[in-house]
């Protein structure tokens, strides 16, 4: 690799360039790799550890059914392909045996292998791995259910009466799971369009995917107002945990205009995300959002120069026909999300038991939501669906509720909604959520401001510094089963009042305890650098900055005020 | 007049023992050789009509088999009516782990819920480590129904699910109504415990 690549890199037009159609095209082979901070090894099986970890059976009862949905060339062996998931999957956990494997992780990295070259696999997957889906591969799902909390609050900035739709059916927005932590890639019905969502959640800060899909879920306001009358948890679950029609082919001129008009228009700066335990205190006292906090915080809009990148786009011929998938892939596609849409037609005459008793005709949940469709919109003509949504009639049905929906589009929302809330927002306040080791704030541009590859190994073993202790405060609200979501809705409702009140303070006596540990295995670490004779000088002040921020959130703010070393 | 039914129910199990399997074919009687894993859970619902013209809707939850989803399983057989707790029969470690999501289930769950041991995936026999004795001893000793299935071919899936059909309005105050509903149009959130059972023209949670 050239010497210090990430510094030149340029992320804005990364983050530009990943919002038009294709995204990085095939250039995304280099790209991925550079946005990761991934080297080539010199030495390729150096670092493995020779014994097998616990979880490599469950691994492979994955990665035996992986490849269900893509590659779709039959000419591709999906067996060998299997196999080469699997042993670059085994890869990753016997050199970073601490990291602990979860179903949907294999979807991730299979992401990777088919798209990048052999040799730039393994190094990619890690650094994924340990920088970006750390906090879920710990030994608990806590941390995801820590996002699935922040998704909740930014639906309900976002849209409050869907937000309150949504929360009578399910407490949290469950559904969204399999998006979160698997960033998208147990979802995605295709190569292409996974391929084009992690352009865009590689150039940008881990916490994106749950912005994402807030922006996908709040794209749906329509199908889920329409379920309301069903008001059904099991009916959204089955909806909302597959995602809509998304495409992202070429589009036609007008269009494709459209969303580099868009793309444009938006130019965000990420600055890096500070676990400041004091300021998750300040947070609860403050009502509106204060301008230094935000400018603080996160995430500027600017209007963009002329952008250098962007309107051609690089890679047409290399992606899959997304539209083109035949009716019966389509369908697959659908049962795979778990939806299931057809009538189960018995045959009376077939059935060898009990014949008194009968599966009867139902109508599945799909199967009324597509009625609902119907009664709404008149059938778009199959043989020209998927094919060129040019051709089609641009807002024909206004209360159409399934349409398609361009990923463009869905990925500008999803920045325009991390500007509007970011996490910083007092009612996000993500440091009163997620620890200060967790991947959404140890995260950065910079690979010298971001935990080391060991360090970050060895994070997963502290679960109480990724995911803040939960408090009976939510504890309450989830507690409520899935399924039964009416008359727990009424309980909850009468709640909110003490919720309000019992807020501030439990939020920070939690804040201040976390900060007491960060301060204190800072110390700890100081102490056994100069016992062990580590010069403390210009790098002993880096290194207090890199464990305040990963540490103890708050040490990391501080250090920049005194030692102002951080680019405005 | 026949009565409507709704249950709530569960599948459980250890990874890749056939859970989403067994639901596909109860389902939509079909059959993958290779299915994806489930992540998180899926939900889907069949309905089952009894001789005395009793209609049984099941509102199924197929939860992920790994142990570390195990957290979210409260949320699913919290008031499930009754749950399918799945083992593979050619993985004897696969029983173990049915006895303790069982023997959670007798802890956790409501106390009225039918809970049905399923040996999955008969077709395998030859490689059988789960001898059907061991098995139904097992379940008579707590009590469960049992049953072996194979989703792949079919056998025992859709007795086993009609067995708990059965069962269910037995051992549960179901809510009952006429049978006027169009399938799928019942409201939802109808609280199976709760004694006061809303009438078909009950408002709407709206």
């Amino acid at each position: 690799m050239t010497k210090s690549p990430t510094t030149t890199l340029n992320w804005h037009s990364y983050r530009q360039e990943s919002l038009t159609t294709g995204g990085f095209g095939p250039r995304r082979a280099e790209i991925w790799p550079l946005l990761l901070h991934a080297h080539k090894p010199h030495d390729d099986k150096g670092g493995l550890n020779p014994s097998a970890h616990p979880d490599e059976r469950q691994i492979q009862l994955d990665t035996d059914r992986s490849f269900v949905l893509y590659p779709v060339d039959p000419l591709l062996e999906k067996e060998s392909l299997k196999s080469q998931l699997h042993e670059l999957i085994v890869s990753v956990f016997r050199k970073r045996p601490i990291l602990s494997y979860f179903q949907g992780y294999h979807d991730i990295v299979s992401v990777i292998f088919l798209t990048l070259p052999p040799e730039m696999q393994l190094c990619c997957a890690e650094k994924l791995s340990l920088q970006r889906v750390r906090d879920s591969m710990g030994s608990t799902l806590e941390p995801v259910l820590g996002l699935l909390r922040v998704m909740s609050r930014l639906l309900r900035l976002a849209d409050p009466s869907l937000a309150s739709l949504l929360e009578q059916i399910s407490p949290l927005p469950y559904y969204a799971l399999s998006n979160l932590l698997t960033l998208f890639a147990h979802d995605m019905p295709c190569l292409s369009l996974i391929q084009h969502v992690f352009d865009y959640l590689l150039c940008r800060p881990p916490i994106m995917v749950v912005y994402l899909a807030s922006a996908i879920l709040l794209s749906r306001k329509a199908e889920i107002e329409k379920l309301e009358e069903a008001g059904e948890e099991g009916m959204v679950h089955s909806l909302l945990s597959g995602l809509p029609d998304i495409y992202d082919e070429d589009v036609g001129d007008s269009q494709k205009t459209q969303d580099i008009d868009t793309a444009d228009r938006l130019a965000v700066v990420y600055l890096p995300l500070e676990s400041d335990a004091t300021t998750a205190t300040v947070d609860e006292s403050a009502s509106p959002v204060t301008s230094s906090e935000a400018a603080q915080l996160v995430y500027k809009s600017t209007v963009s120069e002329a952008e250098s990148k962007a309107p051609e786009d690089p890679g047409e011929d290399a992606r899959e026909p997304i539209g083109g998938r035949s009716e019966e892939e389509k369908e697959v596609v659908e049962e795979e999300k778990g939806v299931v849409e057809e009538e189960k037609v018995v045959d009376e005459e077939t059935r060898s038991f009990d014949p008194k008793a009968e599966l009867l005709k139902e109508k599945e949940p799909m199967e009324q939501i597509n009625e609902l469709v119907e009664e709404l919109a008149p059938p778009i003509d199959a043989a020209t669906d998927h094919k060129n949504p040019a051709d089609e009639p641009q807002e024909p049905y206004p209360r159409l509720i399934r349409p398609r929906v361009s990923l463009s589009s869905l990925l500008v929302a999803a920045d325009q909604l991390y500007e509007r809330y970011p996490p910083s927002h007092p009612d996000i306040s993500l440091t009163s959520i997620m620890g200060p080791q967790s991947v959404v704030f140890t995260w950065s541009e910079s690979p010298s401001e971001m935990p080391d590859d060991d360090e970050a190994e060895r994070m997963v073993e502290k679960p109480e510094l990724i995911v803040r202790p939960y408090t009976e405060l939510y504890a309450e609200n989830e507690k409520s089963e899935i399924g039964r979501g009416n008359e727990a809705h009424h309980k909850r409702r009468r709640k909110r009042g003490t919720f309000l009140g019992g807020r501030v303070e439990q939020r920070t006596v939690v804040a201040g305890a976390v900060l007491a540990i960060g301060v204190a295995v800072a110390m700890y670490s100081v102490r056994t650098r100069s016992i062990n004779g580590a010069s403390i000088g210009k790098d002993g002040v880096k290194d207090w900055q890199v464990m305040g921020m990963w540490l103890g959130g708050s040490l990391m703010s501080a250090g920049e005020r005194v030692f102002g070393t951080k680019k405005p | 007049m026949s009565k409507q039914f709704q249950f709530k129910l569960v599948l459980l199990g250890e990874s890749a023992v056939g859970k989403s399997s067994l639901v596909l074919r109860f389902v939509k009687d079909q059959f993958d050789d290779y299915r994806e894993s489930t992540i998180g859970a899926a939900f889907l619902t069949q309905t089952v009509m009894l001789e005395d013209q009793t209609t049984v809707k099941f509102e199924i939850w197929d939860t992920a088999g790994q142990e570390r989803y195990k957290s979210l399983a409260p949320m699913y057989y919290r008031n499930a009516n009754c749950a399918v707790v799945v083992y593979d029969i050619t993985q004897s470690a696969s029983l173990e782990k049915a006895r303790t999501w069982i023997r959670e289930l007798q802890r956790q769950a409501d106390p009225s819920i039918v809970i049905a041991l399923c040996g999955n995936k008969s077709d395998l026999a030859a490689r059988r480590q789960v001898t059907e004795e061991e098995a139904k001893k097992y379940a008579e000793e707590e009590g469960l129904m049992w049953a072996e299935t194979s989703a792949k071919t079919g056998e025992g899936v859709t007795e086993i699910f009609t067995a708990i059909a059965k069962k269910l309005p037995l051992t549960a105050t179901p809510a009952s109504r006429t049978g006027a509903a169009r399938p799928g149009a019942s409201r939802a959130g109808v609280d199976l415990n709760k004694q006061a059972t809303p009438g078909p023209n009950e408002p709407c949670n709206c």
